[in-house]
């Protein structure tokens, strides 16, 4: 008996990691699209040879869109983002607690990095910070000055993975 | 002798008629040639690091399914081929091969998570790879896998609180009622020193990382002194009281550097004092109720000073008592292990005090010397009296 019971424990172990890898897989099935605009990143060198360190414009939050107590430094954080006219996604509110989305809005997490006192806004990172590239691509989006767009899929189950990124000369 | 020299032999005994033809292959039969175990198990770790390193060399030109493919495999070979050599063929090599099964496990976890962009926000890998452990260590019930699981849940917590400045409930509730119950059960002094000090690694995570004022510490290591005499019978916990005192006396040595002369303008919690109340009222009644309980010259140690003002002072006056206590606890019942403690805590607290009155306004040469002849002179008298007792025990 203890035999089976043991490889029970062994069969969830490598349900678990297949688990991981599917998941990730299975976004690009179940998950929704968003497109984000990208911040000015510092360093002003953000190529690392092989990842391009991005930053977001909806990880500045302005004080006035946070709902809520204010948050703790580390604490999850839950970002309200709806489309505007040009199909980009950009922050309609934030707050420590879960928040209900409507039908053409996202809510995705967030960790607080720093609250700005001077310039009245959070610092939030989406975790999706680092996109691996080639080393050539890298150069190229490198050049663009963190003015892109980035398409993301985000997973009913929370999880999101950006799927593709492009400059934009507007 | 030798299976060859006897294969030798055996002929010539044939030949002369000693023994017969089948008594011969019985003979050597009984000599089949030796397993050498040591020489498999160093054949199997060099096929397996020669594999290792060449994966590892290669490890970023795979492709993603490969590398899922590779860790799932290695998990596979290592958790079933140590479970069928466990039972079959021999135990440590099968426990080593469970033990590297568990480790793919958690190292898979990580490298998985590298490989599609995982994101974090707390210590739950730690917290599922100690669970899956946990489970191994139910269906084995094996040390080394108590020390593995102990083990990772004592640095996933650490890593909670240095990265994610967070004590990590899961973990913590695993801790204590997981393998706090193997070690009430088990009764195994190694098991119960190691959780002990566990215990007091996670508490400083749980104060600091959570921002708790660092009286709370107090409790907890009084929480650990009470459970090491709380049951009948549990002489293993005797570790427990063990590193608590230690780990007061030591907090009490830095109250004694941090602690101002003024009484400190922070909001004391009601509850803590409620808590130590109860505790230090029943470490007392069970003291005055049953000698070898608990001892009061320990339970000085645990009063918070901090509160009343000249903390600093307060906490030497304590570190002092607790010294010479011992000191003279052991005279009086000629008890060595209590001198040589008391001795220890004595000098260490002399200089400690010596350090806190002299270092600001000394010479510092003359700091250091002066430091040293005291000592020099302090153990002098503690040896000398020390021995006078050893003499007079041997003499009765």
């Amino acid at each position: 008996m203890k035999r089976v019971y043991f490889y029970i424990v062994v069969g969830l172990q490598v349900l678990f990691l297949a688990g991981m890898a599917y998941s990730y897989y299975a976004m690009d099935v179940y998950g929704e699209t968003i497109r984000l605009k990208t911040a000015p990143v510092d360093p002003r060198d953000p190529f690392y040879g092989d990842y391009v360190t991005l930053n977001y414009e909806v990880e500045q939050i302005p004080e006035e869109k946070w709902v809520g107590e204010s948050p703790e430094r580390d604490e999850v954080v839950h970002l309200l983002l709806s489309p505007n006219k040009s199909g980009i996604y950009e922050l309609t509110k934030a707050s420590s607690h879960s928040l209900a989305a409507s039908d053409d809005q996202v809510v995705i997490k967030a960790q607080l990095e720093r609250h700005n006192e001077q310039l009245n806004f959070y610092n939030v990172s989406i975790g999706l910070n680092r996109y691996y590239v080639d080393e050539k691509t890298g150069r190229q989006i490198e050049q663009a000055g963190g003015n892109q767009e980035v398409e993301i899929v985000v997973a009913p189950w929370g999880q999101k993975k950006i799927t593709g990124i492009e400059s934009i000369d507007r | 002798m030798r299976r060859i020299q006897l294969e030798k032999e055996s002929k010539h005994w044939v030949h002369d008629g000693i023994i017969t033809e089948h008594q011969r292959d019985q003979i050597l039969n009984r000599h089949a040639s030796p397993k050498h175990p040591l020489l498999f198990t160093f054949a199997a770790i060099f096929i397996g690091l020669g594999f290792l390193t060449f994966i590892a060399s290669n490890w970023s030109g795979i492709p993603d399914m490969g590398k899922l493919s590779i860790i799932i495999g290695f998990l596979l070979l290592f958790s079933i081929g140590g479970e069928v050599i466990y039972r079959t063929y021999s135990k440590p090599m099968g426990r080593s091969l469970l033990l590297l099964g568990i480790l793919v496990f958690g190292a898979g976890q990580f490298l998985i998570g590298q490989m599609y962009h995982y994101h974090s926000f707390s210590a739950l890998p730690f917290f599922i790879w100690s669970a899956a452990a946990f489970l191994v260590f139910l269906l084995f019930s094996e040390q080394s896998f108590f020390i593995a699981v102990l083990v990772i849940l004592t640095v996933g917590q650490v890593y909670s609180g240095f990265v994610y400045q967070d004590y990590h409930i899961g973990m913590g509730c695993l801790f204590l009622i997981g393998l706090g119950w193997f070690v009430y059960k088990r009764q195994d002094p190694t098991s119960s020193l190691l959780f002990a000090a566990s215990y007091l690694i996670q508490s400083l995570i749980l104060v600091f990382s959570l921002q708790f004022s660092y009286y709370w510490l107090i409790l907890l290591f009084f929480a650990l002194y009470i459970v090491s005499h709380l049951v009948r019978g549990q002489s293993h916990l005797k570790s427990f009281g063990g590193l608590a005192v230690c780990s007061i006396f030591i907090l009490n040595v830095f109250q004694v550097f941090l602690l101002g002369q003024e009484s400190e303008q922070v909001e004391y919690s009601e509850v803590f004092f409620l808590i130590w109340t109860v505790f230090f009222v029943y470490a007392v009644l069970q003291s005055a109720l049953e000698s070898t309980k608990f001892y009061w010259i320990d339970l000085v140690l645990f009063i918070p000073v901090f509160r009343i003002g000249a903390g600093d002072f307060l906490s030497l006056f304590i570190l002092f008592i607790y010294s010479l206590g011992w000191l003279l606890a052991g005279y009086k019942r000629e008890r060595s292990g209590w001198v040589n403690k008391g001795t220890f805590a004595f000098l260490f607290t002399t200089f400690v005090a010596y350090f806190q009155l002299a270092w600001d306004f000394m010479d510092r040469s003359l700091f250091f010397f002066i430091g040293g002849v005291l000592l020099f002179l302090l153990s002098y008298f503690l040896e000398r009296k020390r021995r006078a007792i050893g003499k007079e025990r041997i003499a009765s």
